[in-house]
């Protein structure tokens, strides 16, 4: 049928060639949310007989379903329970911990006395997991002397008289044993005592709390989370103060045992969305994970997008406003960022600053963000389409301009500019890589071979010296680093587009991005949320930021359990009246 | 997933067949202005002028280049004329950002402009708002005699020439208002005339100056003898008229400067205003306060009236009105000068051109409801018979005087 | 929280906005002026008022099958083979004016980008987004189309104002340009917006109750007619009557006769962004439509099976006429008779749905 549409037209290539990709795609390919193969299978009679049971509502993506695994999480967990014979438990330890092997397994053997008669002991841990002159003082001099000069009538004495530590606890399997000691904790075998006791003994060397590195402000707090879990928590709890701040612990990775800490403000935060998080975060299933980075990919819905779907900070006042907004704050030990969700493109495109500065600066601010990030984007495409097929919209002058300028290069703007920006990102992932000391080196080659060299060679021009910088520069005052990325990616595909199909290209390209990027969730909540889809009051607000004292709600794509975050904010004014 | 690659593939060459589509900036010539002209067997002159793409990007700057490139060849229009430029100018001509055409008045008195204006409303490489002109000399002249002398380049002096900028500017330079009164109008419009200075013209005309012509504002030259001390630079002198599409006569300084009030300008300019006695001068500047009332009546003789309100003031210290009988005749003169030379102007549209080349029918057509009725009126013969009557009111101020402080 | 199966009235009348805009923004003011001259202004003005009483009609009609579907109801009401049939009518009456749209658009974007691009290759910069968007499915469709709103209402603001200078009242009269009885008959007789009310009806199944149908729609209509009367009214404005016969695009003709003065020398080439992003939402908006009327008459799982197939097709008859005066010509012939058989069908359905007392299925409840 087709065949005869098409030949009634004068064929021409072209046509036929779009007739075959569309007949590629369309039926051919298939779609996953979609059943094309279904839909193939249609009979012409099946259009006039309709049966609502296989009708299922308007064509929404399905969540995708993963295979099921033969992965076996039973690594660390449970082992051999312990015999209650001191001899044969040490050896069964000992074989656990591979203590040949492991050098940095420490084993004290001793005696103390319980009872009124001197019983074996071992003392495990790994050296440098462990505070020694806490352990010398609190575990192994209360043990050896103490209990000669207090009298210790029974076992369980030990843990309630001599061993002064918060955190004691009595285990009798292998596995559990294994799992503390690899937290730092001491684990003592007590010969006749049937189980062993495992003390918390942490005292590793780790960096303080220092001043965040990559978001920096002027007012406000400078303080940063660390690679410590506990002392990240610790900082977020100082600053919200309440008993209704909940900060649930997860180890993930069967052999890293990573913890991770999920955090919410029980009051505050939509229970489904706590709820979604601690799913995702329970069904991962995999060997290790060391940070924050990996975590958020295993989380996100879409990894091919460009688009980041989290927000991650390293600063704990950013992280508790969060929570107070009612969001969910995830810390994983050893990475000093926090990841915040549901996140959206906007709060993507604040800065940590924003909220210390007064209305009109971060209106102003903002603006030029937005535009900083339109251009990093978008210039160099546009430049290209303007220069091959747009060229009556430049004013004549400038236009008579660029042409002197380009007349002495060689290539086509399409070539120019790809030199261009290949060697822009070059010298950025080289800068990215050089030691402190060749940095200026590489800085000085870098402008030359950018500015001076290239021109002179003729082999770019003046002016797209110029475009190429303000886009990379652009690409930098975005606050988001993802998101300055994603930027990077996507000015190569409409550079392509704007040299294929001029401003039409450019505009197919948006839209495509825009359906994508609007079809970005992070945890189910839409990335482009208080605009497209519009909620109530959300489109004014995003597009200027409110007084202080006027931004009396919470937003409510996150689903808030409390939904009014202050009220008569500035009560004073009416008083004074 | 090796068809998926497939479709990509394709969309791809197709998407890639689209670089051939685009031309580079650089790949082509850019026509700054179009002239027409008569040409031998019916064909037309026509005449290029490029601009040169010089000094931009140099570092070193350097001597000046001469920044015109102008090409005449003769065709059957402006487009075949173009396709024939093709096959010796290396670059692809470009129109996009042409500023002029312009039409010599020999060719507009004997063919009219209105196929070309035609042509080049619909297509896509000129625009509307470009603008249009008749020339008195041939339009290789013109372009030739244009010296930009303020300007850097020359499509800057054509813009500044036409444009708001200047005291003449007129809308009437544009080449949709035109378009639309050729079309609308039954082919009465008028079009800027420009023309090229000439030392020798300015002789014989500064012999009679300044007391040739009295009352007149100094400005009462016709088209083709505007003193200008130029030697041989293009200038504006005024407007071509036309009638049927064709160009049939010329309108002066004067007539021009009426025809920017009516047309609702709001700065009128500066005249120096001769005394009866001719011994003396003020100058004055002048300014419409508000826009020009015209009511038409449509009866067998269609009745215009035209009501126009000016307020001046001089524009250096030292003259002032000593006494009310001194204002008095001072703003009845001006008012009366220029109610004269509206009429005059009216008088002569009818009876020596025979059209509404002014626009009055857009006035004329609120009195019907239906544009059937419009058509059957027939506003072009009846305009043969209008009646005029014009009222100017002038008020004017001492150097420095708050406008609307009143002397009485 | 779980990716808003139901959109609000906002969402609703973007939606209304989406299919309207393309071509009441594109075609209808020529449309209108070769119709009844000068005094095409009052035409949309009274059409946009018809076309707001015919709503609430069509609405208070609807009320109880809100949430259904068009294609659904009309194989409840009609029973199985005919509501099929029938359905399968609408799909194909929708397939050739979206194909007939999209030649007339393209065509204009072609005129817009240059002069040696073929009318295919802009096809493609059209269709490839157009079936992302409708496989990414109606979400993603009103989504892009808010994000694009503001940039159109921007344009047309823009053209407005920039157009201030070429206004001249002369160019209205006489008022009521080719006679009175001309412009009652276009506005009152031809009814405007069925096609886009349709639509509203066939996706209604993602609106949340009959409020959010009947608001949003509401404002649909109006915003719809308020924009067409403006663009309509600067259009007779600014270009005097029997010129502006002549000229096929408005929206291009008027962006031509702007002087931007020496930031822009010519500003055409920026209304491709707002023109592309404008055809693509309309038609992409299309094409979800008659694919959800496919589905409901085929009763498969998922339509979008079948958005590649009606792309394609749409681009088959989009390139079938020989040239664009032809497909002007189709489209007006489409345009004058559709217009009947949409009031027509849509008020068959919803009395027979309700003189059989037809229920709304278990599944739509809430």
């Amino acid at each position: 049928m087709f065949r005869v549409l098409i030949e009634t037209r004068d064929t021409e290539f072209v046509t036929t060639q779009i007739c075959a990709i569309f007949c590629l795609i369309g039926i051919f390919h298939e779609f996953p949310a979609h059943n094309t193969q279904e839909v193939m299978r249609v009979k012409f009679r099946d259009l006039f007989l309709y049966s609502p049971e296989r009708d299922e509502g308007v064509f929404i993506l399905d969540e995708p379903s993963y295979p099921p695994t033969d992965y076996d999480p039973q690594m660390n967990e449970g082992g051999p329970e312990l015999t209650g014979s001191y001899k044969k438990d040490k050896a069964a330890f000992d074989r656990e911990m591979e203590k040949d092997l492991n050098g940095d397994l420490k084993i004290r053997e001793f005696t103390t006395r319980v009872a009124g008669r001197d019983v074996k002991c071992a003392a495990y841990f790994f050296d440098g997991l462990v505070d020694k002159s806490g352990v010398n003082d609190f575990i192994l001099r209360p043990l050896m002397l103490g209990s000669r000069a207090t009298e210790i009538r029974s076992y369980s004495d030990i843990m309630n008289v001599l061993l002064v530590q918060s955190e004691v606890k009595e285990t009798n399997t292998i596995g559990t044993l294994a799992f503390d000691i690899n937290f730092g904790s001491v684990i003592l075998l007590i010969e006749g005592y049937g189980k062993a006791i495992s003390v918390d003994a942490k005292g590793w060397e780790h960096r303080g709390i220092e001043s965040p590195e990559v978001e920096k402000v002027i007012r406000g707090p400078n303080d940063a989370f660390s690679e410590q879990i506990r002392e990240s928590t610790a900082l977020i709890r100082h600053l919200v103060r309440n008993k209704s701040l909940i900060s649930r612990e997860f180890s993930v990775g069967t052999i890293s045992q990573t913890p991770v800490s999920l955090m919410y403000i029980k009051n505050v935060a939509g229970e489904q969305l706590v709820r979604e998080v601690e799913r995702r975060i329970k069904s991962i299933e995999v060997d290790y994970l060391f940070s924050s980075a990996e975590l958020e990919q295993y989380l996100e819905e879409s990894s091919l997008i460009t688009l980041p779907q989290f927000m991650a900070t390293e600063r704990p006042d950013r992280a508790a406003r969060a929570l107070l907004l009612g969001r969910v704050v995830v810390l994983v030990d050893g990475s000093p960022f926090a990841i915040v969700m549901p996140t959206t493109v906007f709060e993507l495109n604040e800065s940590a600053e924003d909220h210390y500065l007064r209305t009109p600066y971060v209106n102003m601010i903002r603006g030029i963000r937005f535009m900083a990030f339109l251009c990093s984007l978008l210039l160099p495409g546009i430049y290209v389409a303007v220069v091959n097929f747009h060229g009556e919209i430049l004013p004549t002058d400038m236009l008579i301009s660029i042409v002197a300028a380009r007349d002495k290069v060689p290539f086509p703007t399409i070539v120019e500019i790809i030199i261009m920006e290949l060697s822009l990102e070059i010298i950025r992932e080289a800068g990215a890589r050089v030691p402190t000391p060749s940095g200026t080196t590489l800085s000085i080659v870098g402008a030359l071979i950018l500015g001076q060299a290239a021109v002179s060679a003729g082999i770019v021009s003046p002016i797209l010296i110029i475009i190429v910088s303000i886009a990379a520069i652009g690409s930098f005052a975005t606050p988001n680093y993802y998101l300055g990325i994603s930027a990077r990616i996507l000015r190569f595909i409409y550079i392509f587009l704007g040299a294929v199909g001029g401003f039409l290209g450019i505009t197919a390209g948006a839209f495509v991005n825009a359906v994508l990027w609007t079809c970005t969730y992070s945890v189910g909540v839409p990335m482009f949320v208080p605009v497209a889809p519009i909620t109530k009051g959300g489109v004014p607000k995003t597009l200027v930021y409110p007084r202080i004292w006027k931004q009396d709600y919470r937003d409510d794509y996150v689903n808030p359990r409390r939904r009014r975050k202050q009220q008569s904010a500035r009560g004073w004014k009416k008083d004074e009246n | 997933m090796r068809r998926k690659l497939l479709a990509a593939l394709l969309a791809a060459s197709v998407l890639l067949s689209g670089c051939n589509m685009s031309t580079e900036v650089n790949d082509k010539a850019y026509v700054i202005a179009v002239g027409v002209d008569k040409g031998s067997n019916g064909l037309l002159k026509v005449t290029f002028m490029f601009a040169y793409p010089s000094g931009g990007g140099d570092e070193a700057g350097g001597e000046k280049v001469d920044e015109k490139d102008i090409v005449t060849v003769e065709a059957p229009s402006i487009y075949s004329g173009m396709r024939l430029l093709d096959t010796f100018k290396s670059k692809r001509i470009d129109t996009n950002h042409t500023k002029l055409v312009a039409f010599s008045q020999e060719l507009a008195e004997d063919r009219g402009v209105f196929s070309q204006l035609t042509d080049l409303v619909n297509t896509r490489g000129f625009r509307p708002s470009i603008y249009v002109c008749v020339t008195q000399e041939s339009p290789s002249k013109l372009f030739n005699s244009m010296e930009p002398k303020q300007d850097v380049f020359i499509e800057k002096f054509i813009e500044h020439l036409f444009s708001k900028v200047a005291y003449n500017a007129t809308s009437r330079a544009y080449l949709y208002n035109n378009y639309f009164s050729a079309v609308v109008e039954d082919g009465s419009y008028i079009m800027p005339l420009v023309g090229v200075t000439d030392k020798e013209k300015v002789k014989e005309a500064a012999e009679d100056y300044p007391y040739k012509k009295p009352d007149d504002f100094a400005l009462n030259y016709t088209a083709d003898e505007v003193p200008l001390h130029g030697d041989g630079s293009a200038a504006l002198c005024g407007y071509g008229v036309f009638v049927d599409n064709k160009m049939v006569g010329t309108l002066g300084m004067m007539e021009g400067t009426i025809v920017k009030i009516l047309e609702k300008n709001k700065n009128v300019g500066q005249f120096c205003v001769l005394y009866p006695d001719r011994d003396s001068y003020a100058n004055v500047n002048l300014q419409l306060t508000n826009a020009p009332i015209v009511t038409v009546k449509t009866g067998d003789a269609p009745e215009i009236d035209i009501r126009i309100q000016l307020w001046g003031e001089f524009t250096g210290i030292g003259r002032t009105f000593r006494n009310s009988e001194d204002y008095e005749s001072f703003v009845g003169y001006m008012s009366s000068a220029f109610e004269r030379k509206t009429e005059e102007l009216l008088e002569r549209t009818r009876a020596e051109f025979g059209a509404d080349i002014l626009g009055f029918g857009d006035k004329a057509k609120a009195n019907f409801l239906r544009y059937r009725e419009w058509k059957d009126y027939n506003w072009k013969e009846k305009y043969k018979d209008a009646r005029f009557s014009v009222h100017v009111e002038i008020d004017m101020n001492d150097y420095g005087e708050l406008r609307f402080s009143q002397r009485k | 929280m779980n990716g808003g199966k139901k959109i609000g009235p906002a969402s609703t009348a973007i939606l209304f906005l989406n299919l309207a805009m393309a071509k009441y923004l594109m075609v209808l003011p020529h449309f209108m002026v070769s119709e009844v001259g000068n005094s095409a202004w009052i035409v949309i003005f009274l059409k946009g008022l018809a076309a707001i009483g015919l709503f609430l009609l069509i609405a208070a009609l609807y009320k109880p099958y809100v949430g259904m579907g068009l294609g659904e109801l009309t194989r409840r009401a009609l029973t199985s083979p005919l509501g099929g049939a029938l359905n399968f009518i609408i799909v194909c009456v929708m397939l050739v004016r979206g194909g007939m749209l999209f030649r007339i658009l393209t065509e204009a974007l072609q005129t817009l980008e240059t002069d040696t691009v073929t009318i295919e290759y802009v096809g493609l910069f059209v269709l490839i987004p157009v079936l992302i968007c409708a496989l990414k499915g109606f979400n993603a469709n009103v989504n892009a189309s808010i994000l694009i709103l503001p940039f159109t209402v921007l344009s047309v603001v823009i053209i407005s104002v920039a157009l201030a200078p070429h206004y001249e009242v002369g160019n209205l009269m006489p008022i009521f340009g080719e006679g009175e009885g001309k412009i009652l008959e276009t506005a009152f007789l031809r009814f405007g917006g069925t096609f886009e009310l349709m639509y509203l009806m066939t996706l209604s199944r993602s609106m949340g109750d009959y409020k959010t149908f009947k608001r949003g729609g509401l404002i649909g209509v109006g915003a719809i007619s308020l924009f067409s009367f403006i663009f309509t009214l600067i259009y007779c404005l600014s270009v005097p009557y029997p010129v502006s016969k002549n000229f096929f695009f408005p929206l291009y003709q008027l962006t031509r006769m702007i002087k931007a003065g020496s930031f822009l020398q010519r500003m055409e080439p920026t209304v491709i962004f707002v023109w592309t992003g404008v055809i693509i939402c309309g038609l992409s908006t299309l094409v979800i439509a008659a694919a959800e009327l496919l589905k409901n008459t085929s009763g498969t799982k998922g339509g979008g099976g079948f958005v590649p197939l009606l792309v394609m097709i749409i681009f088959l008859v989009g390139v079938l006429p020989r040239s664009e005066l032809d497909t002007y010509g189709i489209y007006k012939v489409v345009v004058n008779i559709s217009h009947y058989f949409y009031i027509g069908v849509i008020l068959a359905v919803l009395l027979t749905a309700r003189l059989r007392k037809v229920e709304r299925g278990l599944a739509y409840e809430a």
